[in-house]
């Protein structure tokens, strides 16, 4: 981990914009020339995936040093690993781990992927170089059992750590599991000790334990010996204690467990430990038509739901190489950024909570209650809005839909004056934010922290201006960015980002929202109205295609993101020209943000974990899949 | 009128007990109610509203709640400090009231009858000892418990109100400077103008003499009363309910009883001793006191009980709403900052106010000034001073200006602005 404060190359609040990709085959691309240069036989087939990303196939045992190599010279700088998944393609081709990679001084996104084989699935950890893979390759292994030579704690993440049926997304491991039914429940309920606590965390309790007690008469997890238990009883001073926040807790926003050992109030050390909504979102999604895998997205940030429809439809569509029409486009733009309000809205309102401040809660509740009744108007959902469909969306919008919208946008700038009231110059708001969980603009990155979370470390980069989709280049809007990198400026940078989002709203709806369909008129990818179904024979008999085999998306692979209101939410998403994904992956902001909470809780109080972790913004929908 | 004696004194002060016992668990029923209305009229929805003419027999559901439902046991606890504890919670607040006066004395066939159930003469010597005892209830609570929820609670909670304890009883010395001695009834006809027979008395609310006292007592009590912003012990954030965490049915029901209870106390007591207690401000007519050879000055009679009754009940009612106002407003501090608050700013500005005070009493008595309206005018003047020192120099404006504005950053906040900061960049 880089020891500098700055970021070297990426000045404090430079707006990071990305740079077109060269003309030409793959290998002409600056990045990858350089690695043919260097690693001339490590680097194998290069090609460009579907939105013009360079991949790079290496040889699994270099590629820490490709990593190494892309992040420190100058002239590649991939400063952010944002993300690190498996994908098993089926029919005995080997196994994928992509890293994907993005340069904020250059602009510029790569995709190193490594093939090992099948009788040894390993590759050298990279966390040496990215904190942030730390929790990314822990879920490789976890789904598909691939080790990371090196890893310094290679557990599973979001299984069980005592799970046994194998490596669940591994396209041999059946969707049901392996066990039967009696057998999974008769595991999930297991009360010994191993079922219900973590291997580490039992170890840590008899260290604790075992500093002022026998340690013969200790009730010992079966890794331990007793010579163990003394050693570390002796390298205790004090005596500290162990103690769970959640999964049942208030302030966990879900079902998250934080263990803390403390010394006093101060936290000596802090464990999240996941996995208790995990639902196998991506498993589940492999078995599902493009289409049917809508409902699915939409389940993981509940909290801004249109996120993610809009983001897998736009991967898909990326894929299928259609362009939406104008409509769509503005009326995407819409629901982007209400669902941005919606989600920044319920962070605020929480993370008051948290912090004591009841009222503010309600305030931005009652705003969210006005989208919720937005969505409900369009799509009938107020949760699980479901709105995407490849080619377009659902339905078109109702009738003084936008009337609607805009009497909104008129009026929550009145309700964000009033939270700012309450707590913007709040001298006890600003005793519990100021200075705390502070991330560096370098520690941020290498943390892969995104969105607001990075942005309050004072690093511009926003998908919306890097990469621009959904024309977000047309509209005028500005990327708020902190200073400190503390909970106040993440605070300030999500007020300021609904603003923003205010004032991308006023944009859309003052130039209106284009006529002419919503759906792209491609027969191949949406279905024909009714009334031409039942009177013309070859609508009838696309709608017949599209109905039974559903909708086929050509082979290829992207690795899609947008900005979510959490963070960079990317959709790793392979197909072999089928009417099912053959890897569905979700690159979760929460997830990697999270990840980020030991290092910035450490030697802070307890309220201080309930502050950061609330200043994180994570949805449990997303972390646990 | 003489006052009363021999049984009738006892069959009176039985009564009395009961009355306002009865009056004070319905007060407290009341302030339930009352606090959910605020909450509900601050938070912009309708606050309870479906048990009776406007949800007021809400509290009353409540409590039927609260003594219907199952009563648990942790096996960790410890059984006989578990029981214990939700009674030492609710107790002292409870028995704090019985030296608030909070009317004109009563004439009656008898004699005159005082408003206030024991007179005691430790007067608030007695406030500050059985406050003291609310402690126990938090620590018997969270540590009989067994859970590590509540044990950082009732630490948490311990710390904190014996912090605040020293803090409250040095922030009381002034008055003791001004008063001349601890009796309750004294303080309010210190607050009233005397001429004539008796002590000479100051004549005007301590609120404006004793400016300082006031708004340290107010915080102190608030801190006593583990409302937000010190509300640490329970802390729902983090500790879930922290001491209580454990206690479930009426035994939970007991520390929340208490807990309004000892606002309701908290605010009674900052009337009496800031505020002129049951003193109707502008009019001399209610000025009535009853010197220690149990002379009675000033004409009581059964109307004048009844509005000074009310005067009181309104200005605690108020200092209630304040209390209510500041909860649904505030965030919460910090373990941390609540002490340095306590330890840092409270107990030494009331040491140092005390040593104010006393040598402003000396200066003003070596002056001759008339112990009357113009000595109170001077003290008055002296604590505008100290105020305006309190919140620009050592508070440094925060209180008064907004913090944000203040702090050692000052406003170069790229955060705030980030159109006009170096993002600017990103306009498109």
């Amino acid at each position: 981990m880089p020891e500098t404060e700055t970021l070297p190359g990426v000045a404090a609040g430079e707006l990071v914009r990305g740079s077109p990709t060269p003309e030409g085959p793959a290998d002409d691309h600056p990045s990858v020339r350089a690695l043919r240069e260097r690693f001339g036989e490590g680097v194998g087939r290069t090609l460009f995936d579907a939105i013009h990303v360079p991949v790079v196939v290496v040889v699994p045992e270099r590629v820490r040093d490709v990593l190494e190599f892309l992040r420190d010279d100058e002239s590649q700088s991939y400063e952010l690993l944002l993300d690190v998944m498996g994908a098993d393609l089926g029919g005995g081709r080997p196994l994928q781990v992509w890293y994907q990679l993005w340069s904020l001084r250059h602009g510029r996104m790569l995709r190193v992927v490594a093939e090992p084989p099948w009788d040894d699935l390993a590759v050298p950890t990279v966390t040496g170089l990215y904190r942030t893979a730390d929790w990314l390759e822990r879920e490789v292994y976890d789904m598909y059992g691939v080790t990371f030579r090196g890893h310094p704690d290679l557990r599973r993440i979001l299984m069980p750590e005592n799970y046994a049926e194998g490596f669940p997304l591994r396209k041999d491991f059946p969707l049901r599991g392996r066990f039967s039914r009696a057998e999974q429940v008769r595991r999930a309920l297991g009360e010994g000790l191993e079922d219900v606590y973590a291997l580490w965390e039992l170890e840590l309790a008899a260290g604790i334990a075992g500093a002022d007690r026998d340690v013969e008469s200790l009730d010992l997890p079966p890794r331990l010996s007793p010579e163990d238990v003394g050693h570390m009883a002796r390298g205790l001073e004090g005596e500290k204690m162990l103690i769970n926040i959640g999964p049942q807790h208030p302030a966990t926003h879900g079902v998250l467990r934080l263990v803390l050992e403390l010394d006093g109030e101060r936290v000596v050390q802090c464990i999240p430990h996941l996995g208790y909504l995990h639902t196998g979102f991506e498993k589940t999604c492999e078995y599902r038509e493009w289409n049917q895998v809508v409902p699915y997205t939409d389940r993981m940030d509940y909290l801004a739901p249109m996120m993610y429809n809009i983001g897998y439809a736009l991967a898909v569509e990326s894929l299928l190489e259609i362009e939406i029409t104008p409509r769509c486009r503005v009326v995407r733009v819409l629901l982007m950024e209400l669902n941005r309000i919606l989600g920044h809205l319920l962070w605020l309102g929480t993370t008051g909570i948290d912090l004591g401040a009841f009222t503010v809660f309600l305030y931005t509740f009652q705003e969210r209650e006005r989208i919720y009744n937005l969505h409900e108007a369009y799509c009938g959902g107020r949760i699980t809005t479901s709105v995407t469909r490849v080619g377009g969306m659902v339905a078109d919008l109702p009738v003084g839909w936008l009337d609607a919208v805009a009497e909104f946008v008129r009026t929550l700038p009145e309700t964000l004056d009033q939270v700012e009231d309450l707590l913007t110059n709040n001298a006890i708001w600003l005793a519990r934010t100021e200075d705390i969980g502070v991330m560096s603009a370098a520690e941020a990155v290498n943390h892969g922290l995104t969105g607001p979370n990075l942005r309050a470390s004072g690093v511009a980069y926003d998908v919306r201006k890097a990469r621009p989709y959904l024309g977000y280049d047309e509209y005028d809007f500005d990327v708020p960015v902190g200073e400190h990198g503390d909970t106040y400026d993440r605070y300030m940078v999500r007020v300021e980002e609904m603003r923003q989002s205010v004032r991308i709203l006023e944009q859309a709806l003052d130039r209106g929202v284009p006529d002419g369909p919503i759906n792209v008129q491609d027969r191949r990818v949406v279905l024909p109205p009714k009334s031409e179904a039942m009177g013309n024979i070859d609508s009838m008999i696309s709608h017949f295609k599209l109905v039974m085999e559903g909708l086929q998306v050509p082979p290829g692979e992207v690795w899609y993101s947008v900005e979510a209101s959490k963070g960079e939410l990317g959709f790793g998403i392979i197909s072999d020209g089928g009417n099912k994904p053959v890897r569905c992956r979700f690159r979760a902001p929460s997830f990697v943000n999270l990840s980020a909470i030991s290092t910035m809780v450490q030697d802070e109080l307890v309220a201080d974990v309930i502050a950061v972790n609330a200043s994180l913004d994570i949805v449990l929908g997303e972390i646990d899949r | 009128m003489e006052t009363l004696t021999g049984a009738h004194f006892v069959w009176m002060t039985i009564f009395k007990v009961v009355l306002f016992f009865t009056l004070l668990m319905l007060m407290v029923g009341g302030v339930v109610m009352f606090e959910r209305k605020v909450a509900g009229f601050i938070q912009d929805r309708s606050g309870p509203n479906r048990v009776g003419p406007w949800g007021l027999l809400q509290t009353m559901a409540d409590g039927i709640k609260f003594l219907l439902k199952e009563e648990t046991y942790p096996d960790a606890a410890q059984a006989v400090f578990y029981l214990l504890a939700p009674v030492m919670a609710m107790v002292p607040a409870t028995i704090l009231f019985a030296v608030i006066p909070f009317a004109s004395p009563l004439p009656t066939g008898w004699g005159l009858v005082h408003m206030i159930v024991a007179d005691v003469p430790v007067g608030f010597l007695y406030v500050l000892a059985i406050g003291s005892f609310g402690v126990y209830g938090v620590v018997m609570a969270g540590w009989s418990s067994g859970s590590k929820y509540a044990f950082l609670g009732g630490m948490r909670g311990s710390a904190q109100m014996i912090s605040y304890e020293v803090g409250l009883a040095l922030t009381l010395v002034p008055i003791v400077l001004l008063g001349g001695g601890v009796r309750i009834p004294d303080l309010i006809s210190l607050q009233q103008g005397f001429t004539g027979q008796g002590p000479a008395t100051l004549g005007m609310w301590l609120f404006l003499p004793l400016g300082v006292s006031f708004l340290l007592f107010f915080i102190t009590g608030l801190a006593e009363t583990k409302r937000i912003p010190f509300d640490l012990p329970e802390a729902e954030a983090e500790l879930i309910a922290g001491y209580h965490t454990e206690y479930s049915a009426m035994k939970f029901g007991m520390f929340f009883l208490g807990e309004y209870a000892h606002m309701l106390t908290t605010a009674a007591l900052i009337t009496v001793f800031f505020l002129g207690g049951w003193d109707i401000p502008f009019w001399h007519g209610d000025n009535i006191r009853v010197l220690a050879d149990g002379t009675v000055i000033g004409d009581p009679t059964w109307w004048k009980t009844v509005l000074t009754f009310l005067s009181f009940t309104i200005k605690t009612s108020l200092l209630v709403t304040v209390f209510v106002w500041i909860r649904w407003t505030l965030p919460r501090f910090r373990y941390d900052q609540l002490m340095e608050l306590g330890w840092k700013f409270v107990i030494v500005a009331a040491t140092a106010y005390v040593f104010v005070v006393a040598g402003s009493v000396l200066v003003l008595d070596r002056l001759g000034v008339h112990f009357g309206l113009p000595y109170a005018a001077i003290l008055t003047g002296v604590n505008v001073v100290l105020l305006g020192l309190l919140l620009f120099v050592v508070d440094r404006g925060r209180l008064a200006r907004g913090a944000a504005y203040t702090v050692t950053r000052g406003l170069g906040r790229a955060s705030r602005r980030s159109g006009t900061g170096p993002a600017a960049a990103g306009r498109s």
